[in-house]
């Protein structure tokens, strides 16, 4: 006993260093079992544990002194609190200030005597430490239960923290259990009925009634200087949330402020240089994946087929500049792929050949276009609308350059020729044109004007203008067709290629015109010598205009004034845009009249209708010839049967 | 967005934004409150804390809420110029000007084919 005893003082004391309590629970082992405030955990389950002294399966209560001290009934409570002062202290003897004193010494005390005897030492603090541990819990709950939301939980750890949770909260279900109880005992001697509503029977039955009392601690009015710190600290925290929550709105109106100028900048540009006619939708810019505008500055709504680029732009803002910029969408892809330079102008050249060698000399070539050429101007080059106008030019002679390899490639017997693909010759008996695409470089601009203008100038750029007006001209062409099929509530239906093919008409027609003053260079020459020479009084005239009336009627009142409008512009390219034919007459002094119709069927071959008629008016040959020498002979057989015969015969 | 969604969107930013405006002006007096809680028994350090715990957070809230009603109405505006922009139709009367002059261009492409030819 004496053995227990002393060890029971140095629980006591071990435990007191942790909370400042006079009991150690394990000391109530022996005694008779209690029965806890709260009946949810068996009593029976609370002994057991605090044998086995697991800190693992314990239930947190067992190990919490306040808890045994609280349920312990005073007549053991009281022996036991004697006991652990050691022999010959009375309770009466105990007071507050005594105690105060014993606290304050404490420390070292129980360290003295914990270095005493280890073994229980070792095993009290196991279970202090459980007891510790369990009092933490709550706290790493919160932590690992967010981190676990991303790491798939465990089913155990889940069930772990479960039970820890269930233990805290069974803790503090009991810690404030025994709080009401204390003050329903406390209470109970000033108002005996409003504390017994709140014991616990437990409580009612073991301890009589205002049996516990404390002195009247006096209510201590918060010092001036407390509620003066306290307004301080209040105010301090108001001060500083203002001041954070103005700089929040300085800054912010900053960023602001600069989105604002920008907008402003971009739209006001906008509102300038892009009008009504300018085709502009909603898109993303891929570059930055900010929300942004396009513009079409492709010909696909005038009428173009061209699928080969998009044609259409970015307007961006750039904000090192403050200003406005067009980027097609297509060179974004292209200078990914790395083929920067995309700007490229078809450049006509003819050469004239030169008789005794089997050689050329350039004779003429179209200019640069004034568009291409930099402006000294800042601000005209920064010109959105220039910028505009450059796209839509360099996206127009690609279109034309790649309709013209296509028709090129079928031309090929009649001197067309494509050497690579920016390249496209045709050969004339004396001259050759050469139509090349040509990348914009510096070289280009810079040399621009250092040729002497050549004779042929003037008919390369003719014939540049007109090939684009010819592309224009299909462009209406299929505008028309578009309208037509639209008012007639048709949807436009998808040409093969072939057939569009086939509307390509850019080169033939120039060529054809060539050809054509060849073919009709070579007839006359023809005529000349077989029959303007040896007849004599035959006259040729030059009956084309009243061959080939025009047939201009514009049936199609009932239609759109657009597509009216359309139909008389394409008309008016009637003339260079048909089959070349010439009708001559030739007429012999009584001897009737030699009809001569040169015509083409593709533009580029010829062939020779010859109609005799006599004197009398009968018809007398009606023939056709694709062959010149055939036609030699046939007007020779005709002068020496027809004609001699009947200037002989008169 | 409808003309009508537009103008209901710009009367709640308006709305919100004057509300929170006048929160947080409401919220930042500073004197004032003080005096209110040093009268009160009730003034413990602990509650002068959560209330000015609680004072913080709605000038933080309300601040917020302003400048995102800012935001908003600029996020407004833009869409009103897409609106703009985007919904224009070309003036027929712009296009009409461009009235061509047949009689010279047949004449002027005759002349093309003398000079290429000739």
């Amino acid at each position: 006993m004496v053995e227990n005893q002393s060890k029971a003082d140095h629980v006591v004391n071990e435990d007191v260093r942790k909370i400042p309590l006079a009991i150690d629970p394990n000391l109530i082992r022996p005694l008779p079992s209690f029965v806890p405030p709260t009946n949810d955990i068996g009593s029976e389950d609370q002994l057991d544990n605090n044998t086995e002294q697991t800190p693992a399966a314990s239930q947190s209560l067992i190990n919490n002194p306040y808890e045994t001290y609280g349920n312990l009934p005073l007549d053991k409570l009281i022996p036991i609190i004697l006991q652990s002062r050691g022999p010959g202290s009375k309770f009466a003897d105990l007071s507050e200030e005594a105690l105060l004193e014993e606290i304050a010494k404490e420390p070292t005390q129980t360290h003295s005597i914990a270095n005493g005897d280890i073994d229980i030492d070792m095993n009290d603090s196991e279970a202090t430490g459980s007891a510790g541990d369990q009092i933490l819990i709550p706290q790493p709950i919160e932590g690992t239960l967010n981190e676990d939301e991303e790491n798939d939980m465990t089913h155990e750890q889940f069930q772990q923290l479960r039970k820890n949770a269930v233990l805290s909260l069974d803790l503090a279900l009991n810690e404030s259990s025994l709080a009401l109880e204390f003050v329903s005992l406390l209470l109970s001697s000033v108002r005996p009925s409003a504390a017994t509503a709140s014991m616990s029977p437990f409580l009612k039955k073991t301890v009589p009634s205002a049996s516990l009392n404390a002195e009247k601690v006096p209510y201590e009015k918060p010092k001036e200087s407390e509620i003066m710190e306290g307004n301080l600290v209040t105010k301090g925290w108001k001060l500083r949330s203002l001041e954070e929550s103005r700089l929040l709105m300085k800054e912010t109106h900053k960023a602001l402020e600069l989105t604002v100028e920008r907008e402003q900048n971009y739209w006001s540009k906008l509102s300038h240089y892009i009008s009504r006619k300018d085709v502009v939708f909603r898109m993303k810019d891929k570059e930055t994946g900010e929300r942004t505008l396009g513009l079409k500055y492709g010909y696909e709504d005038s009428g173009s087929r061209y699928k080969q680029e998009r044609g259409i732009a970015i307007l961006r803002h750039e904000p090192k500049n403050n200003t406005l910029e067009i980027v097609p969408s297509e060179t974004q892809q292209a200078s990914a792929l790395g083929r920067l330079n995309q700007e490229r102008f078809l450049r006509v050249r003819i050469f004239n050949k030169i008789e005794e060698e089997d050689d050329y000399i350039l004779s003429g070539e179209t200019s640069l276009d004034e568009l291409l050429i930099p402006s000294n101007n800042l601000a005209e080059e920064q010109d959105i609308r220039r910028q505009i106008a450059r796209l839509q030019f360099f996206i127009f002679e690609k279109e034309l350059m790649f309709h013209m390899k296509k028709e090129a490639a079928n031309l090929i017997s009649y001197g067309v020729s494509i050497e690579n693909e920016n390249k496209i010759t045709v050969e004339f008996a004396t001259e050759k044109m050469e139509f090349e695409m040509i990348s914009l470089t510096d070289d280009i601009v810079m040399n621009r004007q250092q040729d002497a203008p050549k004779t042929n100038d003037k008919k390369a750029r003719l014939i540049l203008v007109m090939l684009r007006m010819l592309l224009v001209t299909m462009f209406k062409k299929q505008l028309k067709r578009n309208l037509v099929l639209e008012q007639k509530g048709e949807s436009a239906p998808k040409n093969s290629p072939r057939s569009q093919n086939h509307e390509v008409l850019l080169l033939r027609p120039i060529l054809g015109k060539f050809r054509h003053a060849n073919y009709l260079d070579l007839l006359q020459n023809v005529v000349k010598t077989y029959v303007l020479d040896v007849v004599e009084g035959a006259t040729l005239k030059d009956s084309t205009i009243e061959k080939t009336k025009s047939s201009d009627t514009f049936g199609e009142q009932g239609f759109d004034k657009h597509i009216v409008k359309l139909d008389r512009e394409i008309k008016l390219f009637e003339s260079i845009l048909r089959k070349p034919r010439t009708y001559l007459t030739l007429l012999l002094p009584s001897a009737g009249e030699i009809e001569f119709g040169l015509e083409s069927s593709n533009y580029c071959n010829a062939s020779t209708t010859v109609k005799y008629i006599n004197d009398s008016g009968t018809t007398l040959f009606n023939t056709k010839f694709s062959n010149f020498k055939e036609l030699e002979d046939f007007l020779h057989f005709i002068v020496s049967e027809y004609v001699k015969e009947n200037g002989t015969q008169v | 967005m409808s003309d009508r969604g537009l103008l209901e969107q710009l009367n709640r930013i308006t709305d919100t934004l004057s509300r929170s405006l006048a929160n947080l002006v409401k919220n930042s007096s500073i004197s004032k409150e003080g005096d209110e809680d040093e009268h009160g028994n009730y003034n413990t350090p602990e509650s002068a804390a959560r209330t000015s715990t609680s004072g913080l957070m709605l000038v933080n809230a309300q601040t917020a809420q302003l400048i995102r009603g800012i935001q908003d109405l600029m996020v407004m505006t833009r869409t009103i110029r897409e609106k703009w922009l985007l919904t224009q139709i070309p003036d027929e009367n712009d296009e009409s000007q461009l009235e061509l002059d047949y009689k010279k261009c047949s004449q002027l492409l005759e002349q093309w084919e003398k000079e290429v030819l000739g």
